[in-house]
């Protein structure tokens, strides 16, 4: 059998595609709903520029994705590429997936552009940073956008214990701009079955020093911040007032009441996060945002003794 | 009447029960009478889940078929319905 050229491969792709102009896209942008735009560039392309509220997956990824980020197989997508040729292929992969309503944009973005219509750009983002963060930037709950306002957040975590050290390793991976970390204690061997930012060489060392060894392995672009001191009623105020929220690791009801009230008086969001055993409990607080705070639901803390660490 | 009773993180009495879970039947309609059932019948539940009155300690939250928290009064007068799951919270502080 005679091997096809490109060229036929990709007329028989446009039979089976339906493709539309950048006018009928852009109209289509405009609607209340507008179908899902497909980016489906590499990475660094992306940094350059795309089409506003796209989503994106690199084509030669689309089937492993393709189910999580686009769950709905009726809803209208418009793919793109650079030049508007492997959108064609990539829709072609969908259609046989089983999505019902997939076009691509003739011409791409190239032929968007061209036509004067508007893309944004992404001076925060590197091509580094697009490529290091790609594998949740194509989440649709996170995106670029998200991504940026990660890039800019400030997490006060306290506690660098069972529960901050996988949140904290998380935190700096996933491009937490700012990460403060407070914990007064030392490293003991009897920790690393659970806190694993810690590890046998750090044993004897104060955990914020560990923590900050290894959240710096894990993300050097993370500013970093050390507080090496309990959290108490005369600085709790002061040190949550840098941040943007408050992530609550520490193992005692004293503290964590104490972060509960800085917080109120803050406006901070406040993560609540307990465990015990097998068990754990996690809650979002945030009274400036209309809901309740940890003392509207368990006014003071439960006696001590009842409830095991 | 017929509930079940569920324990979340009052290891104090799921340990000695073996269970988190449980079906119980008492006397009566409230949450009162459950939690004197309960503090008769089940080891180390007086002390844990009730308060020096017989009545569910405040430190303890209570949902019934996982609605929102049982709240003030309610929490000894609220009559509860054959077959209910009512579920006895605590906070937990480890970290």
């Amino acid at each position: 059998m005679e091997d096809k050229s490109p060229g036929q491969l990709i007329e028989e792709a446009r039979a089976e595609v339906e493709e539309i102009s950048v006018d009928e896209a852009y109209r289509l942008s405009l609607n209340d709903v507008p179908p899902i735009f497909l980016d489906i560039r590499e990475p660094e392309q992306v940094a350059a520029g795309y089409i506003k509220n796209a989503v994106f997956v690199r084509g030669d990824e689309v089937e492993m994705h393709a189910r999580h980020l686009l769950p709905d197989e009726e809803a209208p997508m418009l793919l793109y590429c650079g030049e508007g040729v492997r959108s064609l292929f990539t829709a072609l992969t969908l259609k046989e997936m089983g999505y019902k309503n997939v076009r691509t944009l003739a011409g791409g973005l190239k032929a968007w552009i061209e036509a004067g219509y508007e893309i944004q750009s992404d001076s925060l983002l590197t091509r580094e940073q697009l490529n290091h963060y790609s594998r949740q930037i194509i989440l649709k709950e996170v995106g670029i956008e998200g991504q940026k306002k990660l890039l800019a957040a400030k997490v006060l975590l306290v506690g660098a214990g069972g529960l901050g050290s996988p949140s904290g390793l998380y935190l700096a991976a996933s491009g937490v701009g700012t990460l403060g970390i407070a914990d007064c204690d030392r490293v003991a061997v009897s920790n690393l079955n659970r806190q694993v930012i810690h590890a046998y060489d750090n044993v004897g060392e104060r955990k914020v020093a560990s923590a900050l060894e290894a959240l710096r392995r894990a993300n050097p672009e993370v500013n970093l911040i050390g507080i090496d001191e309990r959290i108490r009623p005369d600085n709790v105020l002061e040190t949550v007032s840098g941040y943007d929220i408050v992530l609550d690791g520490s193992d005692n009801f004293a503290t964590k009441y104490l972060l509960n009230d800085a917080c109120y008086f803050a406006g901070k969001p406040y993560v609540y996060g307990g465990a015990t055993r097998f068990e754990g409990q996690a809650s979002l607080f945030h009274p400036a945002g209309g809901g309740p705070c940890l003392r509207c639901i368990w006014p003071t803390p439960p006696i001590d003794g009842l409830v095991p660490t | 009447m017929k509930v079940t009773v569920e324990f979340l993180s009052l290891p104090l009495i799921t340990q000695p029960l073996g269970k988190k879970k449980i079906e119980i039947e008492f006397k009566g309609s409230t949450l009162a009478d459950l939690a004197r059932e309960l503090g008769s019948t089940i080891k180390r539940a007086k002390d844990v889940l009730l308060n020096g009155d017989g009545a569910i300690d405040h430190d303890i939250q209570i949902y019934i078929n996982g609605a929102s928290q049982v709240q003030g009064e309610e929490r000894q007068s609220k009559v509860l319905g054959e077959g209910d799951a009512i579920t006895f919270m605590m906070l937990v502080a480890g970290g």
